[in-house]
């Protein structure tokens, strides 16, 4: 399946999860806020919410800024 | 004693920081505990899908108000929804209205912020937003409920100092809300300048983060906002146009 990862479209395994993305990308979860179309998603539905056909998703971190 | 409040907060360092351009994050908290200061600003990103981004908050001691800033917004809608994620991520509740679509001087859209900041207060946000001097808008400001509004100096990142001197004078004077300078202050000297006509606070980042020495910079510019403070509650003299002697006019030995 289709699904907008940080902004670009990627193909997942269809039923995949958030710990299971997180994974094949390779990403820390250290401070990681993760947005499921418009809504912040706590650390248990990371690896509980399965992920559908055109779902977006944004993974977002605080860096340094003024 | 001469303390900030800031939505009932009582805030001790008048001199706030941003983390950006940092050569390295580790001089972060050695220079947050120079500068004395309680408040600081972080940005909200997408994570580097290729890179290893450190997280900030690793770096800020628990001890500091984050303020975390709604940077890349380009309209107040953007604004809304970076403060709103950055809250429910658990940074609390103030947040920096930066909504900013000129990529030339880093001006921020005074109207947009007015309609974030208005949206973010009733929804229970500190709101302290980032604007052009201009008094009718901080005016707007101040009535929708800003904690404080932010003029700036100079554009973001020039360090040139109170380019806007006149202008944040006048929001002083007229302003009831607490006034932070926020961008442009280069140095130390700028920052006091700002205190001594009466500013509630600076903020400042780059010209920490591009110091030769950031550290030391820090301990500079808590010294200049203290100074600066100090010499605006100690009342500074008039000024003259034409010269009056220091020492007695009479008694000379000729």
């Amino acid at each position: 399946m289709l699904i907008k990862f940080n902004g670009t479209l990627v193909e997942a395994q269809a039923t995949t999860t958030i710990t299971n993305l997180l994974k094949t990308h390779s990403l820390s979860t250290d401070g990681i806020i993760v947005v499921l179309n418009d809504a912040i998603l706590t650390k248990e539905d990371w690896s509980q919410k399965t992920l559908n056909d055109g779902d977006s998703i944004e993974i977002l971190k605080f860096l340094g800024g003024g | 004693m001469d303390n900030l409040i800031i939505a009932g907060k009582e805030i001790k360092s008048r001199l706030f920081i941003g983390t950006g351009k940092f050569s390295s994050n580790s001089l972060i908290p050695k220079v947050i505990d120079k500068s004395g200061s309680e408040v600081v600003t972080v940005a909200l990103r997408r994570v580097d899908l290729n890179g290893e981004d450190e997280n900030i908050l690793n770096y800020i001691s628990k001890d500091c108000v984050l303020l975390p800033n709604t940077s890349g917004a380009r309209n107040a809608e953007e604004a809304i929804k970076i403060a709103r994620i950055a809250k429910a991520a658990g940074c609390g509740n103030w947040v920096k209205i930066e909504v900013i679509s000129d990529n030339k001087y880093l001006l921020p859209d005074n109207y947009e912020t007015i309609k974030a900041t208005e949206v973010l207060v009733k929804e229970g946000f500190v709101v302290l937003p980032y604007m052009s001097p201009d008094l009718m808008v901080a005016k707007h400001l101040e009535a929708v409920g800003a904690a404080a509004v932010m003029p700036l100096g100079a554009p973001i990142g020039t360090n040139r100092g109170l380019k806007t001197k006149e202008l944040v004078r006048i929001l002083i004077d007229e302003i009831k809300v607490p006034i932070v300078v926020d961008a442009g202050i280069g140095k130390p000297s700028e920052a006091a300048e700002a205190m001594e006509m009466g500013a509630a606070a600076v903020l400042v980042n780059t010209a920490l983060a591009t110091a030769s020495d950031p550290v030391l910079m820090a301990e500079a510019f808590k010294l200049a906002v203290e100074a600066g403070r100090r010499a605006y509650l100690a009342g500074t003299g008039e000024i003259k146009l034409y010269a009056e002697a220091s020492s007695p006019l009479t008694g000379f030995l000729r």
